[in-house]
């Protein structure tokens, strides 16, 4: 009965050391074998998922009715705005009809076989991970809706990310700006190739660039398509400082208020069911077009 | 008699129920910008009242389960906020007979310790998992908000603590 006490204050006395050395061994174990950790992760995820989709319901219509004050504030400068961006879009319209008028003729001239269309499911946001380091979105949808990882996030603008550690129905989006994301990009403009690395700042740095590198600020940035992990042209950002040692690019996307995303998937298999949209990538085709010249 | 068993299990649940909703409420989408990356750690706020007040209803053992909850619903490296836990329940042990019976605003300030400790050791641990050196004002700017959270947070936790765990002691 002694000898049992005395293990008994033994234990609380050492438990917070054996228990903090049991917690580091984790964190190394999640470092070196991040397997494992990551399907206990994952079933963890697919179980709480549900009871966070509930509880996000009234957060959002909170957050909406905050949004709807907030809009009509500035409902003024936004109809003047909105006015002018028509104005311009119109006549991008006329331009897009008559290249895409241009690009149809001279594909058929060339005989070139555009990329194959890909499929797309729409996800909702469930949760919103926020720490001070990354923060990883969970999502509604994972395998069961064909869902795999490495897969392209989209918002409506552009790029947010790709998919981690896809559940039976949940999932976890990897933001481009998270510390760990690495995304091959190019120039819009000039055509320079680089890679978007997050720094868990609102603004990844553009590294990797050739010496020779072209780039302004204001250029756009878009996905290259190397590697094969996402398909090229997709929009990513935009060049907003460049310093002496870092260029920093502003998402295209907000990312603290996206509510729905996009997944792509570029590899089209047979069990993703969604619309089919086909890729639009002017780019290329006038690389083909100067090789053909 | 199976009733009263049962409902005192549920009772004694409630201390770390709390703790596993703040994680889950945590995780929720908020849609302010920025807000993300300097969010408060509110589930470290009710976790400390219950080391606090109810330390037999929230052992260490419990702090660590949490923790990796909060690990694993957060994104964060598993273990780390087990870490912090245990560390921040260790740390609320060790002043447990100072604090008892003092006013809340003593206790308001040991807290703002512990959260400050918890802030510092997260930037810490994150820069040395990821081997590179992290920008920490997110991590203060976080720790400013956990602190500023806890008075609301124990009020409810008081207020739960007086109507539900309560009657255990009866």
């Amino acid at each position: 009965m002694v000898r049992v006490a005395a293990l008994r204050a033994a234990y609380q006395r050492l438990s917070p050391v054996l228990l903090i050395l049991v917690a580091v061994a984790l964190m190394m174990l999640g470092k070196i074998d991040a397997l494992i950790v990551d399907q206990a992760r994952t079933r963890v995820t697919d179980a709480v998922t549900p009871i966070m989709e509930a509880m996000s319901s009234p957060a959002r219509s909170v957050a909406g009715v905050l949004g709807n004050v907030q809009e009509l504030t500035v409902l003024r400068e936004e109809n003047a705005r909105l006015l002018q961006e028509n104005a311009e879009l119109t006549k991008f319209r006329e331009a897009a009809f008559r290249l895409e008028a241009e690009n149809l003729s001279l594909r058929t001239l060339l005989n070139f076989h555009s990329d194959l269309p890909h499929t797309y499911v729409t996800a909702r946001v469930v949760g919103d991970n926020s720490g001070a380091f990354g923060r990883p979105l969970a999502i509604n949808l994972g395998q069961r809706a064909g869902l795999r990882d490495g897969m392209a996030v989209l918002g409506g603008a552009g790029l947010i990310g790709r998919l981690v550690q896809t559940g039976d129905w949940s999932a976890r989006v990897l933001l481009l700006t998270d510390l760990n994301a690495r995304i091959p990009v190019v120039v819009e403009r000039s055509r320079s190739r680089g890679v978007l690395a997050g720094d868990n700042s609102a603004e990844p740095k553009l590294v990797h660039l050739p010496p020779d590198g072209d780039v302004r600020v204001g250029d756009r940035i878009v996905s290259s398509g190397h590697g094969g992990m996402f398909p090229p042209g997709i929009p990513v950002g935009t060049v907003s400082m460049i310093g002496e040692k870092t260029i920093s690019v502003a998402p295209m996307e907000r990312l603290e208020q996206v509510e729905y995303v996009k997944i792509v998937d570029f590899k089209v298999p047979a069990d993703v069911q969604g619309p089919v949209e086909p890729v639009m990538r002017p780019n290329h085709v006038l690389q083909w077009q100067g090789v053909a010249r | 008699m199976i009733w009263q068993n049962l409902d005192n299990a549920a009772r004694r649940l409630i201390p770390s129920s709390t703790v596993f909703l703040l994680i889950l409420i945590g995780a929720l989408p908020v849609y302010i910008p920025h807000y993300g990356a300097v969010a408060p750690l509110l589930s470290l706020c009710a976790l400390v009242y219950w080391a606090l007040a109810r330390p037999h209803l929230m052992p260490i053992s419990i702090a660590f389960v949490l923790g990796l909850i909060q690990d694993i619903v957060g994104m964060s490296p598993m273990g780390l906020h087990a870490l912090l836990f245990v560390v921040a329940w260790a740390m609320v042990d060790h002043q447990r007979r100072f604090l008892y019976g003092r006013p809340f605003v003593l206790l308001w300030c040991c807290f703002c310790i512990v959260a400050l400790v918890v802030q510092i050791l997260t930037w810490i641990s994150y820069s040395l998992y990821h081997m590179s050196l992290i920008g920490i004002q997110p991590a203060l700017v976080s720790g400013l908000l956990t602190m500023a959270a806890f008075p609301v947070v124990s009020a409810g936790a008081m207020m739960i603590d007086r109507t539900l765990v309560d009657p255990l002691d009866e």
